[in-house]
């Protein structure tokens, strides 16, 4: 019902206009209560409208998360499932909130919350989001203004999403999430005719061939062969592919590189030199260069003057029968 | 842009050829190196490698240490002159130094050529480089000519060292000398963006898969600093954030190669007047600076 509202408290004072807004406030959450009584969901119908969502690729594909940590993958439903999810079940209302910033000690306290007005369960997180950023081994301070929205908004929609799974019943987040894989193998929206598994892992490794991944990263990343990949595999490459687009994990969080070690190297079996069949091997030689013919040298065969030795003239005829 | 002289040249393997033949060029019509490749892209451009490509560069005693290094490690690179000098500063020397510029050679002086083999004897002596350059593992100066499939474009390379070593998943190891001032890594890595070495490794590891020398290669970088103790460090450039980046500048580098070729149209760094901004942290200080009060102690 309500989204991502990040607003800027400019002072502690209470001005006639707060005391408007909060009163307005006050009203709506009674009107939104009154009409949750009046409107009480339905767990079928909020189970199919899940059934429809879940079948759809582009939820499908943006509904998990993947991020590295200490040498794994952390895995799970991103927030965008959790607002969908929390449409599909009705009578929600979620919101993050910036309460407070403070530009001194490069911070933001912030508020996540998510509320079924039906049931009246409430779930608040409370946090402070520091202006900081990791760089490598390094933390630095974040002073744009947009850059600490971005903070803010990643840092709250994470605080959003875990507000939202608590109110909403654990089958319902499970059987959505099975739904969405399934959605996933099956590579093609709900009503629309599968997508056969070898086009979809064409078109997984000409998306990563295109970023200098090559297919056996990939069937390392996988631990098989590509002729053996399941949809389920392809479909953990689209995870992947939405990660690395997020922003959420890097290429080389991804694909590790076996760097070169001393012991890896072992000298040639043979050492023959290979090449292609069409490839010249050389040994370069200095050119030959063709000594000058003297301007006053004549030819003894065709009495040319200074432009051939006697011996390469064209009229030269050699009886070849009388040689050994 | 292939004529029947170029033809000759379409994938060749060229062991032994000096290197100042190498240098100017031996295809007819032209063909890329991979500094040719680094001087065509930002932050050079066509005009410089068009004015470069047909001219020498003046002779610099800044590099003939490292020159000379190569030479006696590898056994690559152009002959060495050694001058019984300690300087240049007086007449003989400063001639003979002219006299081996004029004929592609690389003067070094005395005390020089002991610090380059002081140099060799330390890589020699290293626990990774050692192995590597090992007596039998290689042959020097082998030049590699072949045309790249997606442009047409004949390109060229020359390694120092052709190891016949490999991995053990058959990968052909390629190796490549640097002298430099630190070896640190950190200092490495601003090396090779500074240098566009993650630009030449997928050139090297193109000249040889592409004459079918190998099936696939990999490239390591012996950086050794020209001060004692002469510390080494071999590196392997990563092959998504350095190999596969520099491939794609590569490739970038042959297609205008191609289009500066056919046209015969070498453009500088602007067709047309550049806008410049100043960075945004230079905007920010400025700002504070304007904001600041205008007088300290007046009130």
């Amino acid at each position: 019902m309500s989204d991502l509202d990040i607003s800027t408290p400019s002072s502690d004072r209470t001005s006639q206009s707060t005391r408007v807004e909060q009163a307005r406030a006050m009203a709506e959450v009674r009107a939104a209560m009154a009409i949750a009584m009046e409107n009480p969901r339905s767990t079928n119908l909020a189970r199919s409208r899940m059934h429809d969502s879940c079948a759809q690729m582009s939820l499908a594909e943006r509904a998990f998360f993947r991020f590295p940590r200490s040498g794994g993958m952390v895995t799970g439903p991103t927030v965008h499932l959790a607002r969908d999810l929390a449409r599909c079940w009705g009578n929600i209302v979620h919101s993050v909130k910036e309460l407070y910033r403070n530009d001194l000690r490069l911070e933001s306290e912030m508020l996540a919350a998510a509320w079924d007005i039906e049931t009246n369960t409430r779930v608040e997180l409370g946090f402070i989001v520091p202006h900081k950023r990791d760089v490598k081994t390094d933390v630095v301070a974040i002073t744009s203004m947009r850059d600490i929205y971005e903070n803010n908004a990643n840092a709250g929609a994470r605080r959003l999403r875990e507000a939202i799974f608590g109110v909403l019943p654990l089958w319902f987040k499970e059987e959505a999430q099975e739904l969405c894989r399934a959605t996933l193998e099956r590579g093609s929206s709900g009503g629309k005719p599968a997508v056969p598994l070898q086009v979809r892992k064409d078109r997984a490794i000409e998306w990563f061939a295109a970023k200098g991944i090559t297919r056996e990263h990939l069937e390392d990343k996988l631990g098989e062969r590509e002729g053996r990949w399941r949809p389920i595999d392809v479909a953990q490459l689209v995870i992947i592919t939405q990660s690395l687009n997020a922003g959420e994990s890097t290429l080389e969080m991804e694909f590790p590189h076996r760097f070169t070690r001393s012991a890896d190297i072992e000298p040639a079996a043979a050492t023959a030199r290979p090449a292609s069949v069409n490839t010249k091997v050389e040994q370069w030689q200095p050119p030959v260069e063709e000594p000058q013919v003297p301007a006053d040298y004549v030819c003894d065969v065709c009495t040319a003057k200074g432009q051939h030795f006697q011996d390469v003239c064209p009229d030269l005829e050699i009886d070849t029968s009388k040689l050994d | 842009m292939a004529s029947p002289e170029a033809d000759e040249w379409a994938s060749k393997i060229s062991y032994g050829m000096p290197h100042d033949v190498y240098l100017k060029d031996p295809v007819p019509g032209g063909s890329l190196s991979s500094s040719g490749a680094r001087m065509l892209l930002e932050p050079n451009c066509p005009a410089k490698f068009h004015y470069w490509r047909t001219r020498r560069r003046p002779p610099s005693t800044e590099f003939d240490l490292g020159t000379a290094a190569h030479k006696v490690l590898l056994g690559a690179g152009p002959e060495l002159v050694v001058i019984d000098a300690d300087n240049y500063r007086k007449g003989a020397p400063r001639v003979e130094r002219d006299q081996a510029y004029l004929a592609d050679k690389t003067p070094v002086l005395q005390h020089q050529m002991d610090q380059v083999e002081e140099m060799a004897a330390a890589a020699r002596r290293d626990p990774v480089a050692g192995p590597l350059l090992a007596e039998g593992t290689g042959e020097p100066e082998v030049s590699f000519f072949w045309i790249d499939g997606p442009t047409g474009v004949h390109c060229r390379a020359r390694l120092d060292y052709l190891s016949s070593l490999y991995t053990k998943d058959g990968r052909l190891i390629i190796l490549d000398y640097k002298s430099c001032r630190s070896a640190a890594p950190a200092k490495i890595e601003r090396a090779i963006l500074d240098h566009g070495y993650h630009m030449q490794a997928p050139h090297l590891i193109d000249a040889v898969v592409n004459t079918g020398h190998a099936e696939d290669a990999v490239v390591l970088f012996i950086f050794q600093e020209k001060e004692p103790p002469y510390l080494v460090t071999v590196v392997e450039p990563h092959p998504i954030s350095a190999v596969w980046v520099g491939r794609e500048l590569n490739d970038k580098a042959r297609r205008v190669f191609a289009k500066c070729s056919a046209a015969n149209v070498w453009p500088g760094y602007a067709s047309d007047i550049v806008e410049i901004d100043l960075p945004i942290w230079e905007q920010q200080r400025m700002q504070r600076v304007v904001n600041a009060h205008p007088i300290r102690g007046i009130a």
